[in-house]
């Protein structure tokens, strides 16, 4: 029998946890984050006057009979926000793997099983949406926390490959799921190709980005001196490099450096942002810097 | 310039060898290494992206040139190179100094080994200052006293502790010594001196050839005549007689009369003149009784110049008969059966008269069975049967010894045809006790430790007309006390080789040789005979089954031949010999500045290759 991707003492811990954004959205009736938008709510909200079409039902009699004039009263709605996740799963995610054998891929799934449990927990619907060059079939999953192990079993057998293409994975995302909600993205930002601009037309596009940014210890802090051959791992580009500390460096230096530009597009557009190592434990991981995703 | 530990060749090719391997680790470690990386869009601007047309095969070629110049210093160091003249270095010299017993002999006001020691200090005086010289004690045994060394006063401090052994010389392997030393010294050979009166025992004529040799002749006055050996022996009719035989010889070459005394306890017995020939040995016997222990000396007079072998002495131990005390009913009907042995000293009582520990070896309790147990072992015998030491399991009134078991210990002579036996008790065996003789419902002899049982009346019926039962007596007692069984030899012989031949049913695998501290002295034994060496004056037990010799190793060896010299040897002390100041030793600088090389690369270039390795883990959020 498989190793479960995370195990039932760390479940438990979940439980405590919700799926939060910070913008309102219209949806359906059934969630339980308060939204701006007025709806079909128990909670009044305002009045408005009148207009033709508008339900009588929520016609205001009372200050019709006293002003003779229209009003409509609006509720405030709990609308069931969709939560999407985009996965990253091109081969850049295998690359480096930390001093305990785990890849990017692997620590993504793991992070993606405890985010799908969090909101079956909530009864919120979670969609699982793989992507590399281009949208993966997705998974969604919903109606509980009962649900959780054929999301795990549809997390366990993917597979990493191919190269990353964020413009055309946006394009895709943005024409399929018209209906805004909450993105999570979880990958490693690292595409040969431009991956600000999609993020910028997701959230333009009225969607809340919480963006968390997986590396390993060798992404950021590479070992290794002197002559060198660097393979791409999408792309399988080939470079002759002479390293030495300056140049580990700077290497660090202009990883941070795009770091920051993702954390600040993320905070830009009213997102969250999360970065970590996957030499953080998982658990610490949730409860720290996940938890801990600093808002605009 | 020369190189004092390998030849040139040893050199190079150890410098080649390692210096192959230290720039093909150097060429592996710098060769380029492929990585996988997620992305190469921050490597592009932090590294330096190589130029295939001027790519340089060598990087850190210091790193390289510094390694193999540590490596050459090193090389160079541990090859001891030595700046100067080979001819002007200082030579190694093996000085044997002779402690043999020879070296005893009083000349005059001085002894030998004062001569020897004198002919050595002399030598030491002659060599020039940068010679080493290593210094052996050579008898029986080659014993270096000092290491190869140039510090005179540590020589002639060790000289001066030299003192004379008991053993012979043994030329050929103090000789091979020297070689041995010389050529594990990797220094310039130079001789091996001997200092001494070159007197070697008969077998050691085969002394090699060694072309370095230089013999400083001490001559001894060879007019010497000593005892050899003093052997006594308990004597097989009598416990407390005694059979000593002494040895003498003759060395010198005149014929010489000798007084031989004898005295035992302080009491001379039986002097004796001997008349011998030059290299003539003859041998005195002697047969005396005596129960009590005491000191057997022989002596010779007039005493000559060698006095360690005019003496001899021996312990001897009081009589070995063992007391057996008899608590019986009718001591009329053991009497002729135990006194028969004269081997036992034996004492009858009365039932009545019991005493637990009546000052004897063993007890024999015959069909009675005391109140409180004896302390001494006991042979019971036909015990009360709700008494007896060895539970009784039935008592039958007539039955038949099938079997006498068959033990080393105890089987002696007991293989008599079945005999009846009546009113024969039979024993309840448990883990280790030994059936000596059955019957078929059971042991009806018993022995365990401390204890022998006979369950019957060996007195009576067909068993009192029957060999078996003496001979049951007497198995039954030597197994509760073998000690005072055992036959005894003591015998007076000099140190070194000694060999003493074994009787053809002694076991060889249960003899045990111990020294006077009761530690175990190692021993082969070939065709018979025990051969053992000591090289210094001692007393060896040798015990085997029925057997017990004490050799007291304490006369001299005195060797007979005197190996006469090659004449193209060098004899004699050599010129004084005043050299100037040898070559300078390189090896100390050498080292350092190798040792500076390799930590000059590590600081600039190692460290940062266990860094590249050491990766710290940090944890980001």
């Amino acid at each position: 029998m498989p190793e479960p991707l995370v195990d039932r003492h760390f479940l438990e811990k979940l439980e405590r946890l919700t799926l939060g954004w910070n913008k309102s959205f219209r949806g359906l009736v059934g969630g339980h984050n308060i939204s701006r938008f007025a709806g079909p709510g128990q909670e009044f909200l305002d009045h408005r006057s009148f207009h033709p079409g508008d339900d009588l039902r929520a016609v205001n009699w009372r200050a019709y009979m006293r002003f003779d004039k229209l009003f409509l009263k609006m509720f405030q709605v709990e609308p069931r926000v969709p939560v999407r996740l985009l996965l990253d799963i091109s081969a850049s995610m295998t690359a480096g793997t930390g001093k305990d054998g785990v890849t990017k891929f692997d620590y993504a799934r793991k992070l993606a099983a405890a985010l799908v449990y969090v909101g079956l927990v909530r009864l919120d619907s979670l969609l699982l949406q793989p992507f590399s060059a281009r949208l993966s079939d997705p998974f969604l999953a919903s109606g509980g926390r009962h649900r959780f192990q054929p999301a795990e079993i549809y997390l366990r057998e993917l597979k990493a490959g191919g190269k990353t293409s964020y413009l055309e994975t946006a394009r895709q995302f943005l024409s399929e799921y018209p209906q805004r909600g909450l993105v999570i993205v979880v990958s490693d930002f690292l595409d040969d190709g431009d991956c600000f601009h999609p993020l910028q037309y997701i959230a333009d596009f009225g969607h809340e980005l919480f963006l968390v940014q997986l590396w390993s210890e060798e992404d950021r802090e590479p070992t290794g001196e002197g002559e060198l051959e660097l393979i791409d791992a999408e792309s399988s580009a080939l470079v002759k490099i002479t390293v030495d500390e300056e140049a580990r460096r700077a290497y660090t230096r202009a990883f941070d450096a795009h770091a920051a530009e993702i954390r600040k597009l993320a905070l830009r557009n009213g997102g969250r942002y999360s970065g970590f190592s996957t030499a953080v434990p998982l658990e610490d991981a949730i409860f720290g810097p996940l938890m801990m995703a600093p808002t605009a | 310039m020369f190189f004092l530990n390998l030849t040139a060749g040893e050199f190079f090719g150890l410098l080649a060898a390692l210096g192959g391997a230290i720039t093909a680790l150097y060429l592996l470690d710098r060769t380029k290494r492929k990585k996988i990386v997620s992305t190469l869009r921050f490597w592009v601007d932090a590294g330096r992206v190589q130029d295939q047309r001027s790519r340089k095969r060598m990087r850190e070629p210091w790193s390289l040139v510094l390694q193999l110049l540590g490596l050459l210093l090193l090389l160079l160091a541990a090859a001891q190179l030595q700046w100067g003249s080979r001819e002007r270095r200082g030579r190694d010299h093996v000085l044997l100094v002779d402690t043999s017993a020879w070296s005893a002999q009083r000349l005059g006001t001085e002894s030998l080994l004062d001569r020897e020691k004198s002919l050595a200090a002399a030598y030491l005086r002659a060599l020039p200052a940068n010679d080493r010289v290593m210094l052996v004690s050579a008898d029986s045994l080659a014993t270096p006293l000092t290491s190869f060394t140039l510090d005179r006063t540590t020589l002639f401090r060790a000289l001066d502790r030299c003192a004379a052994g008991y053993s012979a010389l043994n030329l050929p392997q103090a000789l091979s010594f020297g070689r041995q030393a010389l050529s594990w010294a990797g220094g310039r050979a130079g001789e091996i001196v001997y200092a001494g009166p070159h007197l070697v025992s008969g077998e050691q004529y085969a002394v090699p050839e060694v072309s370095n040799l230089r013999i400083l002749d001490a001559k001894a006055d060879r007019e010497n005549a000593g005892i050899r050996r003093l052997a006594v022996r308990r004597s097989e009719e009598d416990a407390g007689s005694w059979d000593a035989t002494i040895a003498v010889r003759n060395y010198g070459s005149a014929r010489r009369q000798l007084r031989l005394q004898t005295q035992f306890a302080g009491t001379a017995f039986a002097p004796r003149t001997l008349q011998l020939a030059p290299g003539e040995e003859t041998t005195a016997e002697y047969t005396f009784s005596t129960n009590t222990a005491g000191e057997l000396r022989a002596e010779l007079l007039p005493h000559d110049n060698l006095e360690s072998d005019d003496r001899a002495s021996l312990r001897l131990p009081t009589s070995g008969a063992l007391r057996v005390a008899v608590f019986t009913q009718r001591a009329d009907l053991l009497r002729p059966l135990l006194e028969a042995n004269h081997r036992l000293s034996v004492k009858f009582y009365t039932t009545s008269g019991y005493m637990p520990d009546p000052h004897a070896d063993v007890i024999v309790l015959d069909q009675f069975a005391p109140s409180v147990p004896p302390k001494p072992a006991a042979l019971w015998i036909a015990p009360p049967r709700g008494r007896s030491p060895v539970p009784v399991k039935s008592v039958v009134e007539s039955t038949v010894v099938r079997n006498w078991h068959a033990d080393a210990a105890l089987e002696a002579g007991l293989r008599a045809k079945e005999t009846r036996i009546t009113n024969a008790e039979i024993f309840q065996t448990f883990e280790g006790d030994t059936a000596i003789a059955s019957a078929a419902e059971g042991p009806l002899v018993v022995v365990r430790p401390k204890i022998a049982v006979i369950g019957f009346d060996p007195l009576q019926g067909d068993l009192k007309f029957e060999l078996t039962t003496p001979l049951l007596f007497a198995d039954l007692l030597r197994w509760l006390s073998p000690e005072a069984f055992r036959l005894l030899e003591l015998g007076a012989g000099q140190v070194g080789a000694a060999s003493v031949p074994l009787d053809a049913r002694e076991a060889t695998e249960r003899i045990r040789v111990i020294d006077e501290r009761g530690f175990a002295i190692p021993f082969t034994v070939r065709t018979q005979t025990l051969e053992l060496f000591t090289s210094r004056p001692s007393v060896v037990r040798i015990l085997s089954d029925d057997r017990e010799r004490v050799l007291s190793l304490t006369l001299p060896d005195v060797a007979e031949s005197e190996w006469t010299p090659p004449a193209q040897l060098a004899h004699g002390l050599p010129a004084v010999i005043r050299l100037a100041p040898a070559a300078v030793d390189l090896w100390k600088w050498l080292a350092i500045a190798g040792a500076a090389c390799l930590l000059a690369e590590w600081l600039r270039y190692g460290r940062r290759r266990i860094a590249r390795f050491q990766a710290p883990l940090r944890m980001t959020a």
